[in-house]
């Protein structure tokens, strides 16, 4: 919780009691340091279960096909076609406001995506000639996914998932900025941003005036996602032996 | 002639796949052939002739809309299209194995050379880690890899064509097979390291007496290689007999066009022969004898199924021409005599 430091309601520059400024009553400082831990735990929690699932829908569509591939495609298609923004706002709606109802809005609408990554992974690698070799050298089938198919299809989802990671963290902002996130006055970069919504545009003449409350919230929100993206990319680098010399 | 059992026996096998529309392709259409003990038998035939599909079939690795559904595959006396799929994995690798056609595609991107050799072995024999290392250490030197230890540390990319196949190689042969089958072990390497395989394979061949199918289109390798040859058209065995039958006696039209269409330093040519037209779709072979539309021997006796014919004591040919047809590629042999 963010605590409130004045009584003014409109934003105050920074100064050094308050190094990023005051904005909604609140330190922005305060906000944007805690509000790591916030877009931490949506991100990491919203990714890991949604890649899981999606891994599980996405490997049994991949490898077993036929009837299995066409109904959880099909399931997929329909969650895919509902717009995203929309179909949380309405889930956390019904749901009740609050982090873990938007965590859960962001895991039901947020499978799809590695399911059909790893799924088109799996068809891919399911032709390569060396699941061929496994088999003709005796391999078992569980040990043909585990140790032939998954290795050759993971890497992507694994680096999709940490550059989601980031984009998450950005829509839960979002949402937390519309109003369906973390409780008035929680730690979250969202939040912040939605503090600031009314002065966005600055004073009469000054467009810049209140600058700060919106620049540093975002400013961390930028990184956060280019982290994440930094993290990707080695990540592929560490993964792909093919790309080591 | 070896009188004793074949390891191998198949007949009348018949594997068809399915297509989206539910036309039936008889890929593999009533083939049968015996291989010995220590014997290479060369499948010799068109890209599509059914050649790759009879050597799955024999693995049961028939994709999931092919099926055999005919025809009995006897291996040391044991059928193993009555097998469960669990007594196929012990059999896979272990008693049959198979090396592929590219290498590069074969070999699992990542992993090194050495974890998929050790796989292979700790998966038919109960050895330790360190075992199985030192196993695939001496099959890597079996195969002529030079610094073994090094190489199993090695992914596939950082290895050469021929190194990739002698690490097939050493992986198909880790558990002893006595049937090994090649399928065109050497048509993605270039032809030097083509001859020092085929030579690897042939003392390989020797020294562990199994028995090799070797399925291929280049003839000169299978005159190296082959003790007996097994022609296949579309599907079916058109000729099959020794080496000396097929290659100074053939008796099917095909045969000979076959061994036309391979260049020749003996003879002045000036533009090769080729067979005319081009293999016809699975859904649409011809009724009777399926190459009499592309035969210049062609008559009405050809609308009807050819019988096996025997031109010799082990040479066999489908065709109702065959006299006919040999009398003439004898008389051209002579001509170019």
């Amino acid at each position: 919780m963010m605590p409130i430091v004045t009584w003014t309601s409109s934003p105050q520059p920074p100064s050094p009691e308050h190094l990023f400024g005051v904005a909604g009553k609140r330190d922005i400082f305060y906000g944007v340091i805690w509000g790591t831990r916030t877009a931490f735990r949506v991100g990491i929690i919203v990714t890991v279960v949604s890649t899981l699932i999606g891994l599980f829908v996405g490997s049994i569509a991949g490898y077993y096909g036929k009837l299995f591939d066409e109904i959880l495609m099909r399931i997929t298609d329909i969650f895919m076609a509902i717009p995203f923004l929309v179909a949380a706002l309405v889930l956390a709606a019904i749901l009740g406001s609050g982090l873990n109802k938007v965590m859960i809005a962001m895991t039901i609408f947020g499978w799809m995506y590695p399911a059909r990554l790893i799924r088109g992974n799996i068809l891919q690698v399911k032709e390569e000639q060396y699941v061929m070799a496994a088999k003709a050298l005796g391999v078992k089938n569980y040990l043909i996914i585990i140790r032939h198919v998954l290795p050759n299809t993971i890497f992507p989802v694994l680096i999709q998932a940490s550059m989601r990671m980031g984009s998450l963290v950005i829509t839960a902002a979002a949402l937390s900025f519309l109003g369906v996130g973390a409780p008035q006055g929680y730690s979250d970069w969202g939040a912040l941003l939605n503090y600031s919504r009314n002065w966005m545009l600055g004073g009469q003449g000054e467009a810049l005036r209140y600058w700060y409350s919106t620049v540093f919230p975002g400013a961390a929100m930028v990184l956060f996602v280019l982290s994440w993206n930094l993290v990707g990319d080695a990540l592929r680098d560490v993964f792909d032996p093919r790309l080591r010399i | 002639m070896n009188t004793n059992n074949p390891i191998l026996n198949i007949e009348n096998l018949k594997v068809y796949f399915y297509n989206d529309y539910g036309q039936e392709l008889k890929a593999v259409d009533d083939v049968s052939f015996q291989v010995y003990q220590g014997e290479t038998i060369a499948l010799v035939g068109e890209s599509g002739c059914g050649k790759s599909v009879t050597s799955l079939a024999l693995l049961r690795l028939i994709d999931s809309n092919g099926k055999i559904v005919g025809g009995k595959i006897n291996f040391n006396n044991s059928d193993l299209l009555s097998l469960s799929e669990k007594q196929m994995q012990s059999i896979r690798g272990k008693d049959i194995s198979m090396i592929f056609q590219e290498p590069s595609s074969a070999l699992n991107p990542v992993y090194t050379i050495g974890d998929q050799i050790i796989e292979a072995i700790s998966l038919h024999q109960k050895v330790s880690h360190h075992e199985a290392r030192k196993r695939a250490v001496e099959m890597f030197k079996l195969v002529g890899i030079p610094d073994p230890e090094k190489r199993l540390n090695e992914y596939p990319h950082e290895l050469s064509g021929g190194m990739k196949q002698r690490g097939m190689i050493a992986m198909a042969l880790s558990c002893h097979p006595q049937l090994l089958i090649a399928d065109e072990p050497t048509t993605s390497l270039d032809v030097t390291i083509q001859a020092q395989i085929i030579e690897l394979m042939i003392s390989l061949q020797r020294q562990l007496n199994m028995a090799v199918i070797l399925i291929t289109h280049d003839l000169g390798i299978v005159a190296t290689m082959a003790k007996r040859i097994v022609v296949m058209y579309a599907g079916k065995i058109v000729e099959e007999g020794n080496r000396h039958d097929i290659f100074k006696n053939p008796c099917h039209p095909y045969t000979i066009g076959l061994l036309h269409s391979i260049p020749r330093l003996d003879i002045e040519q000036e533009k090769l022969d080729s067979i005319p037209g081009m293999v016809p779709d699975p859904s649409q072979f011809p009724e009777g004898c399926r190459f009499r539309n592309r035969c210049s021997f062609e008559d009405e006796q050809c609308v009807n199924q050819p019988n096996k014919s025997n031109v010799d004591l082990n040479h066999f040919v489908y065709c109702h021409h065959w006299k006919k047809i040999n009398q003439h590629s004898i008389e051209e042999c002579k001509i170019y005599e």
